[in-house]
C-alpha cells in the first residue's frame, strides 16, 4: 500500500504534505473521521441519560456503533468508527439540550486520529511507549493514557493495531517519530517517501 | 527510572507527572490577615520528613495526592483526592 | 631525579606552608560565630577582618572548606537579571569579581568571555529587550543581538534555520565570565585566617541559645560558643539552620544536577545558555564542557542523579552542538538549592536582634559570593543594612515587594 499523506487538517499548515510510513510499519491518519467528546460536571449523566453505556475509567465500551471510551470520571470520547449518523445525532440532540450536560472537548478540532498498524506495528510501538503493550497486559477494552513518541496521548488498540489521539499540532511530528521508530526496529523496507 | 503509581492510570514513569508541592491549608481569604495570607503563599512544608503532595498525571489531566519522604524518595503511598476530603 | 625531589621536600630549609593553618581549639566566646564555610560565609570573613577590623571571628563548617554549593554550582558570574535590584546588586558582584585575583593575592581564574542567551521564541526575544534595557541604564553591557550576531559569537551553534528551535537571537552579556569556583573559597579562607580568623570544620551546628529576641551562644558538636553576631550562609542547609533557631524560611529545597564532559581542544569561547531548551554551557579551563540546567521538578534532599535529567541535558548540548553527540561524559553530580518564591536571595536581618541571614540563593549563589560576603560583613559590623541589600529582606514576602527574577534564572518554571 502506498504512503498516505496526512490528513489536510490545515492546508499550508507545518503538516501539509507530511507522507506518512507505510509497509512493515504503517501509519494511518484518521483525524477526519467523526468523533465527539464531552468534558466536565454533568457529561457522564448525560451521556446516561441518553442511553449510552459508560464503562469505567480507562476502559473501553461500545453504543450503537460507536466507540465509547471513558478518559475519566467526566471525560468522555466517543469514536463513530463508521457510525457517523449515530453519533452526529447524538451530538445535535446534546447540542439543544439543557444543562447539566458538561461541554464540548472539540476532540475533532484539538486532537488528531492516527492508526499505527502493520506487521511490525508492536515492535515499533516497544521504541515509542515505555509501557507494556502486550495483548496479555494491554487488552482490546484498555485505554492507556500515556507518552507516545514523547508527546501525551491516548491509545487504545484497534483491530489492524493502535489507535493514536494526540495533540493535532503535532501530527507532522509524530509521522516523523513513528517513521524513525519504524526504520530502527525493522530493516524491512519502510516507505516515506510516497514511492510504493 | 523512577516510577509513581497513580491511583487511576496504574504505575508509570515519573516523568508523565507534574509535581505541585506540598498540600497546603486552605484560608479564608475574607478573613485572613495579610501575614497570615503571605505565610499561606510563600512557605510550603520543607521539613526532612514525609509530606502530602499533588501530583498532575499529565496525560489524562488527572490531579491525586501522593506521600513521599522528601530525604529518601521513597513515594510511601498514592491516592485519590476524594480520600482526603474524607479524612477532613 | 626522585631521590632530590624528595631531599628538597623534606628539607628544613623549604618548610612546608599551608594556606590556611589548623584550626585550634573552639574557644568559648566570638565576636561573630559564621555559620558555613562555604564561599559566602568565608567572603564575608574576610570583608570582616580586613574592612571592619573584626577578627574575633570564628566560620563553623559541618563538612569540609567549601563541599557543599560552592563546589557543585557550574560558576557562572553574571549580572544579567530583570529587576533594577538585582541588576544592580549583580553588577556590584562582577566588578568584584573582576580584581578578585588582586584582592585576594590568589588567581582565581576568572575568565570575562562574555555570555550569550539564546532566544527560540519571539517571545523570548521580547523578554531579551527588557532585560537589555534595564541593564544597560544600570550601567552593565547587556545587549540583544541578531542572528547574524549570534552565528559570529558562536559558529558552532546549531541555529536549526526553518527547524522548531530556530535561534532567533540572542541576550548578549559581556560582562559574563567564570571563576574557578575552589581559588575564591581558598582566595578568601587564607586572607581571612591571616588576620586570624579561625576556621573549623567537622563542627556542626546542633542548635541555637536563644534568649528573648537574641542568640545567646551556638550550641555545636564540639560544644557552646557564645557570640556577639551570628550569620547563617549554610546554602542547601539554609532552611534546616535558620529553623533551628526558630526562623521559618520560605525556601523549597529542589537538588540541581549538572555533568561535565571529556576535556575538549579550546572551541567553546563564550558562556552559552537556551532558555527554551533549560540547557547552558561552558569550557572549563581544563577543556571539560560543563553542563547544566534547570533543577529538579520536585522537592528532594537527596543529592543523587538521575538518567532522565542527564538525559534531558544531553539533549539540549546535542541539539545546539550536534558534533558532542560522540563526547563521553567524565563526572555528573548534584546539589540542593534552597529556592525562594521569587527566585532572589534573602538577605539581611532575621527576626533576631543579632542572627543574620545570607540565604536563598537556589541555584544563583556562587556569581554573588564576592558582594554577598562584603555586603553582610557591612551589615554585621554597623548592625544596619546597606541600601544596595534592602530589597532582599525577608520581610519583603510580608508585605508583597517580591522580586521575580524566575525568567533570568536556570531554574525549573
Amino acid at each position: 500500500m502506498a504512503a498516505s499523506p496526512v490528513f489536510p487538517f490545515m492546508p499550508g499548515g507545518a503538516a501539509d504534505g507530511t507522507r506518512l510510513p507505510s509497509g512493515a510499519v504503517m501509519l494511518t491518519d484518521l483525524t477526519g473521521g467523526f468523533r465527539f467528546g464531552l468534558k466536565g460536571g454533568g457529561s457522564a449523566g448525560w451521556l446516561a441519560s441518553q442511553g449510552v453505556p459508560l464503562p469505567a475509567v480507562n476502559r473501553l465500551g461500545s453504543w450503537r456503533g460507536t466507540r465509547v471510551l471513558r478518559l475519566g470520571n467526566e471525560d468522555i470520547l466517543l469514536l463513530a468508527d463508521g457510525a457517523d449518523s449515530t453519533l452526529a445525532e447524538l451530538a445535535s440532540t446534546w447540542h439543544g439540550a439543557t444543562a447539566p450536560k458538561g461541554y464540548s472537548s472539540w476532540r475533532e478540532e484539538g486532537w488528531a486520529w492516527m492508526r499505527v498498524s502493520g506487521p511490525q506495528a508492536p515492535r515499533a510501538m516497544e521504541r515509542l511507549c515505555a509501557l507494556d503493550l502486550r495483548a496479555d497486559k494491554f487488552s482490546a477494552e484498555d485505554i492507556a493514557q500515556t507518552r507516545v513518541g514523547h508527546i501525551e496521548a491516548v491509545m487504545v488498540r484497534s483491530q489492524a493495531g493502535f489507535d493514536v489521539l494526540f495533540d493535532v499540532t503535532a501530527s507532522a511530528y509524530f509521522a516523523r517519530t513513528v517513521a524513525a521508530a519504524a526504520r530502527h526496529c525493522t530493516d524491512l523496507l519502510i516507505d516515506t517517501e510516497g514511492h510504493t | 527510572m523512577k516510577i509513581l503509581t497513580c491511583p487511576m492510570n496504574g504505575p508509570r514513569n515519573i516523568d508523565e507527572f507534574q509535581s505541585f508541592g506540598p498540600v497546603r491549608a486552605e484560608p479564608d481569604p475574607d478573613r485572613t490577615a495579610d501575614t497570615d495570607w503571605s505565610r499561606h503563599l510563600f512557605r510550603a512544608e520543607n521539613r526532612r520528613g514525609i509530606v502530602v503532595e499533588w501530583w498532575r498525571h499529565v496525560p489524562s489531566n488527572y490531579f491525586f495526592l501522593a506521600e513521599r519522604d522528601l530525604v529518601t524518595n521513597e513515594i510511601i503511598r498514592t491516592f485519590d483526592a476524594s480520600e482526603r476530603r474524607a479524612q477532613s | 631525579m626522585p631521590l632530590r625531589l624528595l631531599k628538597y621536600g623534606l628539607s628544613r630549609d623549604y618548610p612546608v606552608s599551608g594556606d590556611i593553618p589548623a584550626a585550634p581549639d573552639l574557644k568559648p566566646s566570638y565576636d561573630v560565630v559564621i555559620v558555613g564555610g562555604g564561599g559566602h560565609g568565608l567572603s564575608c570573613a574576610h570583608h570582616l577582618s580586613k574592612y571592619h577590623g573584626i577578627r574575633s571571628v570564628a566560620v563553623i563548617e559541618k563538612g569540609y572548606l567549601a563541599g557543599g554549593n560552592t563546589a557543585r554550582n557550574t560558576t557562572t558570574i553574571r549580572s544579567n537579571y530583570i529587576t533594577p535590584e538585582g541588576i544592580a546588586f549583580y553588577k556590584e558582584a562582577v566588578e568584584l569579581f573582576e580584581g578578585l585575583s588582586q584582592e585576594l593575592d590568589f588567581n582565581v581564574m576568572f575568565s570575562q568571555r562574555g555570555q550569550l542567551t539564546l532566544a527560540h521564541t519571539e517571545a523570548t526575544l521580547r523578554s531579551f529587550h527588557a532585560r537589555a534595557e534595564m541593564g544597560k541604564h544600570l550601567g552593565t553591557r547587556t545587549e540583544v543581538v541578531d542572528q547574524k550576531a549570534v552565528e559570529e559569537l558562536v559558529p558552532s551553534l546549531n541555529m536549526d534555520h526553518g527547524g522548531a528551535l530556530e535561534i532567533l537571537g540572542g541576550l548578549w552579556h559581556a560582562d559574563g565570565g567564570t571563576a574557578r569556583h575552589d581559588a575564591v573559597a581558598w582566595g578568601y579562607a587564607a586572607q581571612a585566617s591571616r588576620r586570624g580568623v579561625e576556621i573549623h570544620q567537622r563542627t556542626e551546628v546542633e542548635g541555637f541559645e536563644v534568649v528573648g529576641d537574641r542568640v545567646q551562644a551556638v550550641k555545636t558538636n564540639r560544644g557552646r560558643i557564645a557570640c556577639g553576631q551570628v550569620l547563617i550562609a549554610t546554602g542547601g542547609m539554609n532552611y534546616d539552620v535558620a529553623l533551628m533557631a526558630g526562623v521559618e524560611l520560605p525556601i523549597r529545597c529542589y537538588p540541581l544536577q549538572a555533568m561535565v564532559t571529556q576535556p575538549l581542544k579550546p572551541w567553546l569561547h563564550t558562556l552559552v545558555s537556551s532558555v527554551s531548551l533549560h540547557t547552558y554551557l561552558v569550557q572549563s579551563s581544563r577543556g571539560e564542557i560543563v553542563i547544566g540546567g534547570g533543577s529538579d521538578p520536585y522537592q528532594l534532599y537527596s543529592t543523587r542523579s538521575t538518567l532522565d535529567m542527564k538525559e534531558h541535558l544531553a539533549e539540549g548540548a546535542v541539539h545546539l552542538f550536534p558534533f558532542l553527540q560522540g563526547v563521553r561524559l567524565l563526572r555528573q553530580w548534584a546539589g540542593i538549592t534552597d529556592m525562594t518564591p521569587d527566585y532572589s536571595p534573602i538577605m539581611g536581618a532575621s527576626p533576631l536582634q543579632n542572627l543574620w541571614l545570607d540565604c536563598g540563593w537556589g541555584t544563583w549563589g556562587f556569581k554573588a559570593t564576592p558582594v554577598a560576603g562584603k555586603r553582610m560583613a557591612e551589615t554585621i559590623a554597623k548592625g544596619r543594612v546597606p541600601d544596595i541589600l534592602k530589597p532582599f529582606a525577608l520581610e519583603r514576602f510580608e508585605t508583597f515587594r517580591l522580586l521575580n527574577e524566575m525568567g533570568a534564572t536556570a531554574a525549573s518554571h
